[in-house]
């Protein structure tokens, strides 16, 4: 069934269409929550809220031809919320997480190559808490989503010229803390 | 082509977002200019480098998948609801469960109930036996030996009751101790929090405006590197 469709009957009050839209976007929701705090739990309550805000208002929902960008901005805005409620603590620098991690240090050696990627992801999640909110969130929506920036731009309400902007500036500072903490330089130097 | 220009069409290609036509005009210009080159395959490894973190990510199950009560019927709202009903069968089951306890523990204890003319005796173990009378007035004491006795009870009372206080005053002093040690510890975990807390946001400011001071730093290399591109050009 296309989403517009699922949408009007979402609207309509059929429960059922709404566990199906629930089931749908689950996965996605969460995801872009956790790659903005890193966190599960903090994912697991903001996806959460978005469902619970989603039923509350899907009927101000004028074109459910929107509805991705729709229930997209609802997440950017609880997730942008919860750092302004947690006075932004949650975002831990990655110099702390450094300090803590010892597999960082340049001569621990891994025992395998599937850990050191995990610890790679892990770093790379914490990179990113580093980053502006807003860079992040392009960063987020682009590179994982594998959104249009027409798409980006529609949800954060911002010209797609601040959209690449936000995208370009967030690549490089990205690209620096990862340099700085001399992670995987055949990456950044040889891609 | 300015800069933001520039930014705007180097992230188009980078994402393949382009027009054939306008990639192709693109692509001279990137000839034409090896800075612009290399900062796109520094933009694609880091790009790489973020598709690293690809693994799947599972979500937990939701907990409030269903609508809420508002907008459900009113046949449905008169049912007593799951968590009513847990409540009800916990209060039944915890009254049975006394109720059998009692029972055990009576039974256990052999409790006895007797009732006669003098009236009604419980008491617990073995049959209750009959009381002797004394055999005769003889038995008693006398008014003497009742005061001297009197007075050794008074006496013992005093002890125990003397015994009792010393006992109570040592007891409150070791409360008062215990709240004044736990009021000090929980103070200064307090302090330690707090500091901790305040040295958190020193070092989060000072790393945002570290990152300030970069993008800054940047965007002037930035804007030298397009006004040069653009004296070149002309």
């Amino acid at each position: 069934m296309n989403e517009p469709l699922l949408i009007k009957q979402v609207q309509n009050g059929d429960r059922a269409a709404y566990t199906r839209l629930v089931e749908k976007w689950h996965s996605k929701i969460y995801r872009f929550a956790f790659r903005f705090f890193a966190d599960e739990d903090e994912a697991h309550d903001i996806t959460q809220k978005t469902f619970i805000k989603t039923y509350q208002s899907v009927n101000t929902l004028e074109n459910p031809e929107k509805f991705s960008s729709w229930i997209y901005r609802i997440a950017n805005n609880l997730c942008l919320d919860e750092l302004k409620r947690a006075g932004r603590r949650k975002s831990t620098s990655l110099e702390a997480y450094m300090e803590q991690s010892a597999v960082l240090e340049g001569d621990v050696a891994l025992p395998d190559a599937d850990l050191q990627n995990k610890e790679l992801g892990h770093i790379l999640q914490k990179a990113l808490l580093t980053l502006p909110d807003e860079q992040r969130t392009v960063i987020i929506l682009k590179e994982y989503e594998g959104l249009k920036f027409r798409e980006i731009a529609d949800i954060l309400e911002e010209p797609e010229s601040t959209v690449k902007s936000r995208l370009y500036y967030g690549l490089k500072s990205t690209k620096r803390v990862l340099k700085n903490w001399n992670i995987k330089h055949e990456y950044l130097n040889n891609g | 082509m300015d800069k933001n220009d520039l930014q705007s069409k180097l992230m188009d290609y980078l994402y393949d977002e382009m027009d054939p036509d306008e990639r192709q005009r693109f692509e001279k210009t990137l000839r034409d200019n090896p800075d612009l080159k290399q900062e796109l395959s520094e933009m694609r490894a880091t790009r790489n480098l973020l598709q690293e973190d690809s693994d799947e990510i599972t979500p937990k199950k939701l907990l409030l998948i269903q609508p809420d009560s508002d907008k459900s019927s009113s046949d449905e709202s008169d049912k007593p609801s799951g968590s009513a009903k847990i409540f009800a069968l916990k209060t039944f089951a915890a009254v049975a469960a006394a109720i059998l306890v009692t029972f055990a523990l009576l039974s256990f204890a052999n409790l006895q109930v007797t009732h006669s003319d003098r009236g009604t005796l419980i008491s617990f173990g073995s049959d209750p036996q009959p009381v002797e009378e004394p055999a005769s007035t003889e038995a008693f004491i006398t008014e003497d030996e009742f005061y001297a006795m009197m007075g050794e009870l008074q006496e013992q009372n005093n002890e125990v009751m003397a015994a009792a206080l010393d006992q109570s005053r040592r007891e409150h002093q070791q409360q008062m101790e215990n709240v004044i040690q736990t009021l000090t510890a929980y103070y200064d975990q307090r302090r330690q929090q707090d500091l901790i807390l305040v040295s958190e946001g020193l070092a989060q400011l000072e790393e945002e405006t570290y990152y300030r001071y970069l993008q800054t730093e940047e965007a002037l290399e930035d804007l030298i590197f397009a006004l040069n591109l653009q004296q070149n050009a002309e």
